[in-house]
């Protein structure tokens, strides 16, 4: 038999009705056989206690002993505290298990071990794309070439030398794959017989037929394959998980963006120009038929692209959570006994892979403040007569006119000048920072997390000082901080211990090696320790009170230069939600900003050409990413001169750019990339703000390009 | 809520009406910078087939634009189907093939029609049937999963064509339909316009190639510089009233010289032979008897296929002249007495009594052809009368010979069915005053003028009485040359 006759008796088997059904019925039990048997598996191990859970570490924990590293370096020596663990304390603990405790955030950090989320969706996606390519008919055609694939790649995989190629091959071939497959799935929601779907059925046809489309897709598959391969593994896991997130979702949608722009304008233009619109547009399509089909062919062609590589982002993240981080010898398994759970695991799992609501301090001086503003004032008095312009004016008018300039000018330096010097703490001095809104945190005991950033002397990187926190009024911790960078401290829950010659007992945080052994002897029975959680430490306001102190206040050590916060240097975050459904809503804000880029650009090529369209739309599209920075940067943009007088075209500036910061101010605080590499949340409620915003302003461009495209003569382009 | 149209002056039966078209085109500065087309007034009616002539940047293009909605009429009033050009509804019933084929590159054929038919709506099953009789009938089936870019020039002009048809319009713009396309091409282009006028399409043909035009249009505009310079039918703008032809076998120098004599007689001196000369082949006809031959011989060809069938959904009802033709063709359908017989036989049979109508037939047409035509004066009366006669046997003669060809091309493919007489080849209508299709071998002689009917009878000899026959021995000799 010829292999011409194989294929084409090959190609009638995958086509037939009775291998569709009995292909997917396969492909469904195989699925619920790997999750079923994964499982098993899983539960066994646990109950054998290898899986490293709280119970597990427990069950190990046979005479724990204080591991003598602290991160509380300002217990002179001698004082009591809690580093001396009692041996049989301890093994009492832990025989009695700490599940015994109420640890909700150790045990939800430890329980992410055993979660087997990520598996049921990887398994539901892969087995969701096989079914597709049995029904379109494909499946032995696929197969066939997986086979091929993974024949040349797995082999390479087994070999140093190309084992990095291998995982590259691999990786770009699944993506290629589930990009063929949603695109067919795509191809066939668009294929009604009326004008709209069809144009945007055509638009997906193009998107993979004409090279410029088609090269960037290809990057941005070999990009996300290449990605896992230049994560450092000396760094901390935290770490790295950040910047796959950062690189791969920030890269993604970069070149997905840059893709739509590109051949939105060109499926427009380029239509124009060869005439092929002609054909089109004296058949019986309106003008809002077109416009809507081409604009649903591009956003049908980023929800697959946008679609393939998140999941081929949340799957690898999934993936190196089960890594080992840092100090582990296994997933979750600490490599220091005394140990429940290394900081760098701590820190990935309750603030990278979360999604945390952060607080900030209400600003400590509002510029429109009465006082403040009557102090300026009395400031201008006093200068007037040093001010060139004020001392060139002729009359009451042109005196009135300077003044209010001054005014102007100096308020803002002024409370820049006095909001910088509230923030300051002086060597030896405090001050507090007051946080609101925590009734969640409160009424739900989560984990708090304070976050702090200080600048001191001239921020020099290998210089650290020592900070004194109290919490709430109810303990105090000591940090050992660097300059300039940020720091957490997981301030609730907490155990506090009294301390002789002090106030205020002292705190130790969970991510203290301590932490499990205090417990341990709290269960014991021992009184004088105290368990809090947020609900102990927050006001019935849901406020609660941080106070920083430039030193040690126990030890009375002070740092040589006072410590300067920025606006966005203190804040409490807590957990509202899952990483996971976070992860969904960042990826549904980035079609969003997709779609209202892909009618920009359209809108933008129903009356200009290919290349001014194109220079147009980016412009837009990198004023609006950037519409953060601007905002910060007219901040301190000054469009006097020295003279005191009004530079018109930096004013011009001022204006314009002031109007692009407002206007994309919704786009760029959703800042969906930040917010998933941070771990903080992206609610729904701003979802929906984020879509009625961009949707009306999407929808205003696609009501201007139809009104365009309506009165264009389609047989002149450019003039001819 | 009812549609607003154009009231414009136009008979009840105008599918298009355009009143003083006047387009100019503006510069960046909005300054005049050329017109196109100014103050061009005409009308079609439904089921004409109107040429728009003129050479090029006389503004035939332009015209159609304005007509289709992809430019504005500066000034001037122009509706189609009663309704302003740049109206959606209008659009459902325009088929439209431009004079370049703008097609997306990197579609295969049948994606191409597919995706133009779903722009008219049309569902799945009446789309797929459509596609494959329209591949068919263009000849690209072989070719139809081939990207468009890939085409020839030939062969993308086809597949423009299919889609101008693909929604059955009622309306069909060809602008230069024939460009690009080879002489057999061009051929069943132009038997598809006149099959398609008279299936009551009404069309619009622009083109500045006038040999392809004038086989098939009914009436036309000459357009230059944006102005009409003639407007009229075929027969009052091409008809010499001051010359007279008369073709006949092979003569020698004497008979000749007698003829000349003869005239001079007659006319008293003021007439004489003007040209004495031997009637060339055309190219085009050499051109496709090769072809046809290489076809019989089974010659292999990787373009387009020239042997398509109309699209059926094109063909729609029956049409004026239909019954002349099956009453043609009626005694090849018949098995006839003599029973049964082999396709090639029934084939070879169809083909030798297509040449050969019955005589009843044959009066028939005669007693229409005599009728005299409006306008027609005394004196050239019994000329005109035998004037039809011969354009009448000439009509029959040309139905013949088209018959004929037909029959042996059927032949010669070994198919059983009967020859249908010239259900593809251009058919004259009598009753609508169409010119008669112009065969391979030419245009039919006029009358002469100031010659009567005993010359004629007297130069053909024998030949003339056949002629209750005359034309169908003529008609006969041109099909036989075919």
């Amino acid at each position: 038999m010829k292999w011409r006759d194989v294929i084409a008796r090959a190609d009638r088997i995958q086509k037939s009705r009775a291998f569709k059904i009995a292909a997917s019925v396969v492909v469904v039990a195989a699925a619920i056989a790997v999750f079923s048997v994964y499982a098993v598996q899983r539960g066994l191990e646990a109950t054998e206690g290898t899986l490293g859970s709280g119970a597990g570490i427990a069950a190990r924990a046979d005479g724990a002993q204080a591991s003598g590293a602290t991160p509380n370096p300002g217990l002179a020596d001698g004082q009591a505290g809690p580093a001396a663990v009692d041996e049989e304390a301890a093994a009492l603990g832990a025989s009695a298990g700490v599940a015994g405790t109420t640890k909700r955030a150790m045990d939800r950090v430890l329980a992410g071990r055993e979660d087997m989320t990520s598996l049921a969706v990887g398994l539901a996606v892969v087995s969701g794309l096989t079914i597709v390519v049995i029904w379109l008919g494909l499946f032995l055609t696929h197969l066939a070439i997986a086979v091929v694939i993974v024949g040349i790649a797995y082999p390479m995989t087994q070999f140093r030398p190309v084992r990095t190629y291998g995982s590259m091959l691999l990786g770009v071939a699944a993506l290629a794959w589930a990009f063929n497959v949603g695109l067919a799935v795509v191809r066939l929601l668009y294929s009604g017989s009326n004008p709209v779907l069809s144009v945007a059925r055509n638009v997906l046809s193009e998107a993979v037929r004409l090279k410029l489309s088609l090269v960037f897709i290809l990057l941005l598959m070999f990009l996300l394959a290449t990605l896992p391969m230049l994560l450092d593994p000396q760094t901390p896991l935290r770490y790295r998980v950040q910047a796959f997130l950062q690189y791969s979702t920030g890269g993604a949608f970069w070149l997905i963006a840059v893709l739509t722009l590109l051949f939105s304008v060109s499926t427009v233009t380029l239509e124009q120009r060869s005439k092929i619109i002609w054909q089109t547009m004296t058949k019986p399509v309106a003008a809002w038929q077109y416009i809507l089909g081409k604009w649903l062919g591009v956003v049908g062609l980023n929800a697959v692209l946008l679609l393939v590589c998140s999941a081929g982002v949340f799957l690898f993240t999934e993936y190196l959570r089960s890594t080992p981080a840092m100090g582990e010898v296994a997933a979750y398994v600490p490599e220091n006994r005394g140990e429940r759970i290394t900081e760098d695991r701590l820190i990935l799992e309750t603030q990278v892979l979360q999604a945390r609501v952060s607080v900030l301090p209400p600003p400590d001086l509002s510029p429109d403040d009465p006082e403040f503003q009557a102090a300026v004032r009395d400031y201008i008095v006093g200068i007037q007569n040093t001010d060139p312009v004020f001392k060139a004016a002729e009359n009451d008018v042109q005196r009135r006119a300077a003044l209010d300039a001054l005014y102007e000018r100096m308020h803002e330096e002024l409370y820049q000048s006095q909001v910088t010097k509230l923030r300051s703490i002086e060597p030896g001095q405090g001050r507090p920072f007051v946080f609101e809104g925590l009734r969640y945190a409160a009424s739900n005991s989560e984990p708090l997390i304070l976050r702090y950033k200080f600048d001191a002397g001239s921020n020099q990187p290998d210089e650290s000082y020592r900070v004194t926190l109290v919490v709430g009024d109810r303990y105090f911790l000591v940090r050992e901080a660097s300059i300039g960078m940020f720091h957490a401290v997981p301030i609730a829950p907490v155990i506090v211990v009294p301390l002789p010659g002090s106030s205020r007992p002292f705190g130790v945080t969970v991510d203290d090696p301590q932490f499990a052994d205090l417990e341990a002897m709290m269960e014991a029975g021992a009184t004088e320790i105290e368990y809090l959680e947020a609900g102990d430490l927050i006001g019935p306001e849901g406020t609660l009170q941080v106070d920083i102190a430039n030193g040690e206040v126990t030890t009375r050590y002070t740092n040589p230069d006072p410590m300067t916060f920025p606006p966005d240097g203190v804040e409490i975050s807590y957990p509202h939600g899952g990483y996971r459904g976070n992860f969904v809503r960042v990826v549904l804000v980035l079609w969003v900003k997709l779609a209202f880029l892909a009618m920009l650009a359209i809108a933008a090529s129903t009356f200009l050409s290919f290349p001014v369209a194109c220079m147009v739309a980016m412009a837009t599209f990198l004023a609006a990413e950037s519409s953060g920075f601007l905002t910060v940067a007219l901040e301190t943009f000054n469009y006097h001169d020295q003279e005191n007088q009004v530079v018109l075209a930096k004013y011009v500036i001022f204006t314009v750019a002031s109007a692009v910061a407002g206007l994309f101010g919704v786009y760029h605080d959703l800042d969906p990339i930040g917010r998933i590499v941070d771990g903080r949340l992206l609610a729904w409620s701003s979802v929906a703000v984020g879509v009625g915003v961009l949707g009306g302003l999407t929808g205003v461009l696609y009501a201007a390009a139809v009104l365009v495209f309506r009165r264009r003569e389609l047989a002149t382009y450019s003039g001819q | 809520m009812a549609r607003r149209g154009f009231t414009t002056r136009g008979s009840g039966q105008s599918v298009v009406v355009c009143q003083g078209l006047i387009k100019t085109f503006k510069d960046f500065w909005m300054r005049d910078r050329a017109r196109a087309v100014d103050g061009v007034t005409f009308e079609i009616n439904r089921g004409e087939v109107f040429g728009l002539l003129g050479p090029n940047g006389s503004g035939k293009s332009t015209t159609i634009k304005v007509l289709l909605g992809l430019l504005r009429a500066t000034k001037g009033r122009v509706a189609v189907f009663g309704l302003p050009p740049s109206d959606v509804e209008t659009k459902k019933r325009i088929g439209y093939l431009p004079e370049e084929s703008f097609l997306y590159p990197f579609l295969n054929a049948r994606e191409t029609l597919d995706y133009y038919a779903k722009l008219f709506e049309i569902d799945h099953r009446t789309r797929s049937k459509r596609i494959d009789e329209l591949l068919d009938m263009v000849g690209l089936k072989s070719a139809q999963f081939r990207q468009v870019r890939e085409y020839s020039k030939g062969m993308q002009r086809r597949i423009g064509l299919a889609q101008a048809l693909i929604n059955d319009p009622e309306l069909l713009i060809l602008d230069e339909p024939t460009s690009g396309l080879d002489p057999i091409g061009t051929k069943q282009v132009k038997d598809l316009i006149i099959e398609l006028g008279r299936r009551g399409k009404t069309i619009l043909l622009s083109s500045h190639l006038l040999a392809d035009v004038e086989d098939c249009v009914s009436r036309m505009v000459i357009l230059y510089g944006g102005k009409i310079r003639a407007e009229g039918t075929c027969e009052q703008l091409l008809e010499s009233t001051s010359r007279t032809t008369i073709e006949t076998e092979t003569l020698d120098d004497a008979t000749v010289a007698e003829i000349d004599g003869l005239i001079r007689r007659r006319s008293g001196g003021d007439h004489s032979v003007l040209r004495v000369s031997r009637p060339r082949q055309r190219l085009e006809d050499l051109f496709l008897d090769i072809v046809e031959k290489a076809r019989a011989e089974m010659a292999p060809t990787s373009g387009a296929r020239h042997d398509g069938q109309t699209a059926s959904f094109l063909l729609g009802g029956p049409v004026v002249g239909d019954d002349l033709i099956s009453s043609l063709t009626s005694d090849v359908e018949e098995p006839g007495a003599a029973g049964p017989m082999a396709p090639m036989q029934e084939a070879r049979v169809g083909a030798a009594r297509a040449a050969e109508p019955s005589e009843e037939m044959i009066s028939s047409l005669l007693r229409d052809a005599s009728r005299p035509r409006d306008g027609d004066e005394g004196g050239e009366s019994r000329g005109g009368e035998d004037g039809e006669r011969g354009d009448g046997a000439d009509e029959l003669g040309a139905v013949a010979s088209v018959a004929a060809r037909d029959a042996a091309a059927r032949a010669r493919d070994g198919r059983a069915d009967v020859v249908k007489g010239p259900a593809a080849a251009p058919a004259p209508n009598p009753a609508r005053g169409l010119p008669p299709a112009r065969s391979a071998a030419g245009k039919p002689p006029a009358a002469p003028a100031n010659v009567d009917d005993d010359l004629i009878r007297n130069l053909l000899g024998d030949k003339g009485d056949k002629g209750d026959g005359t034309a169908g021995g003529a008609g006969g000799a041109q099909g036989s040359r075919t």
